[in-house]
């Protein structure tokens, strides 16, 4: 047999590793020890003989004769160096593998089964250690805090943390100047980096002066800025060789920042990205703004690196009792702060992002957990089938610890088989992951390559599993009744360790079903999500958002003009169909709003509703339906009277029963004057593709001229062209703007499913591979069975029972299996549908016609399986039993 | 090998001998062997080939251990020495030795 020569020839590499092991590490200190034992030896003999009157060469030879060859004990001496416990463990591998060997197939299902279940859970640990455990590439990290105040009233959280006004941070630092070695403040922020021929949108930074001292990093290239000089910036080393090729030269070039005159100062360090999980192109100093230094617009996140001999609880306190202390901005009630260390997600975002990693962690181990199980029940039948040479080996005196170890051994060396498929498929899956394109929104970047912890993960995995789920058959298969094998024959005996397989078969049922139920819970709402009606129409839509922020001069006026005639221009391009701006891009995640209410009811409760600032044409570019009077108009400009258009569920709200246009609402965004409804839209989604339905009231744009716009182009069929020279008017507006965010706009929308997409699929495929393994695992304990009560079917056959009678037997056997899981993996699944409600949308937690469905799927899959053992067994000649004998 | 006139220490008796020696004090391969040979008055004499491999098993089984010391005329040599299990070991395997011989001295006597 091929693979049989295959492992007799890796049991000889083994040997010879062995060998050379021993030998090189060993062999040279023992052998010059021995060597210089038996010199001794004859020295003393010799000098014994000289002493009696033999001449010294004779002496010699004469000693060296009565000892014998030396060689020959040298020989023996080393064939006794063998270490004692490693021998028997060797031995006890090589049985094994011997005896695994004999059946290739099976050796390599069981290989495969152990390497999906290994390979699932090494995988999810990757992201899980990538997100949330694997600290930032920065020196001590573990010593840099963040300072995150807890703050009541309007507060605001960007990803590195809770943002608080400038001005407070430089009190703090004032105030832990014992505690802290030194501090600094950062932000994140978007910036137009113009350089020769085109300007792009980075994400960076905004930091005090002392950031990189506060952090610990050193440019690789240059220097760092303090502070004192608003005109200097860092880049990263992402940038430098995505746009600088890397060229050394780029110290002391000048480009242009948002408009700003700014010089390339230094390069930071390879692999340096920030401090958030968002990767920073650059950094550049919050003077850069522009803003007053007192300015309470300014929101940083400070950051301190303790000082030597500080810990964190001492810091923490005098954090905690300066944030009393020093004055606070207008309108926030400060309860007080701690520290945080920092962390690539922040403390605000790790429970979620902690939850579902450990729903999808506590998944991959039910997939490891079924492949355990089916090995176990593969194990426990083998070690069944050759009860009659265990029977036999016991007897002879083989201690039962002995048999134990051969047959763990045996396990083991499947596990760790499998783990190492595992780990490769772990790699294959996570490269599988990275290539599924984040949305355009998070910037992150993720290292999710299996590094040397998660290596360590998998081995731990495998070796416990492994020592568990083959300690169990092991020790099943040895008890001393089972001597009573040997009297029976071997043969017929339908009792012994069927228990401990129907228990492991049943529980894989379990787990599959508890699995597929989960991965149909998230498929049925993701389904439900992406099949929500948005209300608008995304396909043939492409976005792009520009930023006319601080640092462009740009007034009221300016902004005005900017916006109509990038409108009037971008309707020009061949292949537009329509254009629309918009404040906001819808379903994006950007969230604005507040409450409104009826102008006409004083007393009526305020309805929160979502808000935009649209242009005249946005209705048209998504396809939004007016269900009542009318969108809006170029008329309605900054000098016309304040309109707005509300969907039906605010008309229906803030005037219940009848007709909203016409009527006057209060509460509109940057309106304190009454604003009349001019139209009612379809109802829609705004923020995210699952929330709940809610009031929107859109206003126009016109009539705000915000510093921000995404502008949309419905183009069909010419996308990317509409979007290229979209960039080239915007340039040859003002070539210190970028397109930001420029792409599809299903793309942009994608992003509120995107934890459910990637939860169905993953989940989907662990459902799947559950499936399969329990259905295998359910086929080889009917198949075994029936190969071992070959004689007993015989011998029903031959007293009248018919083909249908023993099919029945088999498969019935096999129902109430897959029954039993079934119950028990349905009111698990259940409460584990309750767990994960959170995480789910549109389906039901007890969403029974899935749970059902899986329930039916699964056991008619376990009956499938059983079918051709029980035809098997329904084939089974009257005449073969007696042949048997 | 072996002298006509002397005999070949029993398989199996020779771990027994070798504590034997070292429960007196601790010594050298060539000196348990000289011991052995002084001590049967000449009519035992150890073969080299099974003196050392006994040492190691003995030495293995952690009944003896050694060390690397100076012999009475100076040369390096290892030296063996009974451990506490060594010590327990050689009681034990004295007491079976002499009910084996008793055994066998009965068995001889009876027929």
């Amino acid at each position: 047999m091929r693979a049989s020569g295959r492992l007799q020839r890796l049991l000889r590499v083994f040997r010879g590793l062995r060998a050379r092991f021993r030998h090189t590490l060993l062999r040279r200190r023992l052998d010059r020890e021995m060597d210089d034992e038996i010199a001794f030896h004859l020295a003393m003999e010799a000098e014994k003989l000289e002493s009696q009157g033999v001449d010294p060469a004779e002496a010699r030879r004469r000693a060296a004769v009565a000892f014998g060859g030396v060689e020959r004990h040298r020989e023996a001496l080393r064939e006794g160096r063998r270490v004692p416990v490693l021998e028997p463990l060797v031995r006890d591998v090589r049985f094994g593998m011997r005896s695994l060997a004999r059946e290739p197939g099976l050796t390599l299902a069981a290989v495969v089964t152990i390497a999906l279940g290994v390979g699932a859970t090494t995988a999810v640990f990757s992201v899980t250690r990538a997100l949330l455990l694997r600290p930032l590439p920065i020196p001590e990290v573990d010593r840099l805090m963040s300072i995150q105040e807890q703050r009541s009233g309007a507060v605001s959280t960007g990803v590195e943390g809770m943002l608080i006004p400038y001005p407070r941070f430089e009190a703090y630092a004032d105030a832990t100047e014992g505690v802290f070695r030194s501090t600094a403040a950062v932000r994140l922020d978007g910036f137009a980096l113009r350089l020769d021929d085109v300007t792009v949108h980075v994400d960076g930074a905004l930091t005090s002066g002392g950031f990189f001292e506060t952090v610990g990093i050193r440019p690789i290239l240059g220097r760092v800025y303090t502070g004192d000089d608003d005109a200097e910036i860092v880049i990263s080393h992402d940038l430098w060789l995505a746009r600088f090729g890397g060229d050394p030269e780029v110290v002391g070039r000048r480009v242009a920042l948002d408009g700003a005159a700014v010089t390339i100062v230094g390069v930071g360090p390879r692999g340096f990205r920030g401090v958030t999980a968002f990767a920073d192109a650059l950094w550049a100093p919050v003077g850069i703004r522009d803003l007053e230094p007192d300015s309470w617009g300014l929101r940083v996140v400070p950051l301190g690196r303790l000082a030597d001999g500080v810990d964190r609880a001492r810091a923490a306190a005098v954090v905690d009792a300066a944030a009393g202390a020093i004055p606070s901005d207008p309108n926030a009630t400060i309860r007080g702060a701690t520290l945080d260390p920092v962390q690539s997600v922040p403390v605000q975002g790790r429970g979620v992002v902690g939850a579902f990693l450990g729903l999808l962690l506590g998944l991959a181990v039910l997939v490891l957990l079924i492949a355990a199980a089916n090995i176990a029940s593969v194990l426990l039948a083998r070690a069944f089938a050759r009860r009659r040479e265990t029977a036999v080996r016991l007897a002879l005196g083989a201690g039962r610890a002995r048999v134990v170890r051969h047959l763990l051994a045996e396990a083991l060396l499947l596990f760790v088989a499998g783990g190492a498929a595992g780990v490769a498929l772990a790699y294959l899956g996570t490269a599988a992951l990275a290539s599924i394109p984040l949305p355009p929104q998070a910037p992150v970047i993720l290292d999710l390559a299996p590094d040397r912890t998660v290596l360590v993960f998998a081995l731990a995995v495998t070796g416990g599993t492994g020592l568990v789920f083959g300690l169990v058959p092991a020790l099943q298969a040895s008890r001393p009744g089972l001597i009573g094998a040997l009297r029976a024959g071997g043969w017929g005996a339908t009792a012994g360790g069927g228990w401990t397989r129907d228990l492991f078969v049943g529980g894989q049922v379990a787990l599959s079903v508890l699995l597929l139920a989960t991965a149909a819970l998230f498929a049925g709402s993701f389904r439900a999500g992406a099949s929500v009606d948005p209300g608008f129409d995304a396909a043939g839509v492409v976005v792009a958002r520009i930023d006319l922020g601080a640092p462009h001069d740009y007034d009221g006026g300016a902004r005005l003009r900017f916006w109509s005639e990038l409108r009037d221009r971008a309707r020009a391009i061949p292949g537009v169909k329509s254009v629309g701006l918009a404040q906001l891009v819808l379903l994006s995640g950007d969230r604005w709003g507040g409450d409104v209410r009826a102008a006409d009811d004083p007393d009526a409760p305020g309805v929160n509703a979502f808000s935009d600032f649209v242009g005249w044409g946005w209705f048209e570019a998504l396809e939004v339906e007016i269900v009542e009077g009318r969108a809006f108009r170029p008329s309605d400009g900054p000098d016309a009277p304040p309109v707005a258009v509300v969907n039906q569920f605010a008309a229906e709200r803030l005037w219940p029963g009848e007709t909203a246009v016409g009527r006057r609402l209060r509460g509109a965004m940057n309106r304190s004057e009454e604003v009349e409804v001019v139209g009612v839209v379809r109802d829609g989604r705004y923020v995210f593709a699952t929330e709940e339905p809610t009031a929107a009231v859109f206003q126009p744009l016109d009539q705000m001229s915000p510093t921000a716009a995404s502008i949309h182009l419905r183009a069909p069929g010419s996308e990317a062209r509409a979007l290229r020279e979209l960039g080239e008017i915007v340039r040859s507006m003002d070539a210190d703007v970028a397109l930001e965010l420029a792409g599809p706009l299903e793309a942009l929308i994608g992003f509120s499913l995107y934890p459910h997409r990637i939860a169905a699929g993953l989940v989907g495929a662990f459902g799947v591979v559950g499936l399969l393994l329990s259905a295998l695992g359910l086929h080889g304990v009917l198949a075994h069975q029936v190969a071992r009560r070959t004689r007993e079917f015989g011998v029903r056959r031959a007293l009248g029972a018919g083909t249908g009678d023993v099919v029945a037997r088999v498969l019935g056997r096999g129902a109430v299996l897959a029954g039993a899981g079934c119950a028990v993996g349905l009111a698990a699944g259940w409460l584990v549908a309750r767990g994960v409600g959170s995480f789910l949308y549109g389906v039901t937690p007890l969403g029974a016609p899935s749970l059902a469905a899986v329930a039916a799927l699964l056991f008619a899959v376990a009956v499938g399986a059983g079918l051709v053992p029980a035809l098997r067994a329904g084939r089974v000649a009257p005449a073969r039993a007696l042949r048997d004998e | 090998m072996s002298k006509s006139s002397n005999a070949d220490v029993l398989r199996g008796t020779l771990d027994l001998l070798i504590l034997t020696v070292l429960a007196e004090a601790p010594m050298h391969g060539w000196g348990i062997s000289q011991r052995i040979q002084e001590g049967s008055k000449g009519l035992l004499e150890v073969n080299q080939g099974s003196l050392y491999p006994a040492l190691q098993r003995l030495e293995q089984r952690g009944w003896v251990s050694s060390v690397w010391g100076t012999s009475d005329n100076n040369r390096r040599a290892k030296f063996y020495a009974l451990t506490a299990a060594g010590t327990d070991g050689l009681t034990r395997e004295t007491d079976e030795w002499r009910r084996y011989c008793g055994a066998v001295e009965w068995i001889l006597e009876g027929t």
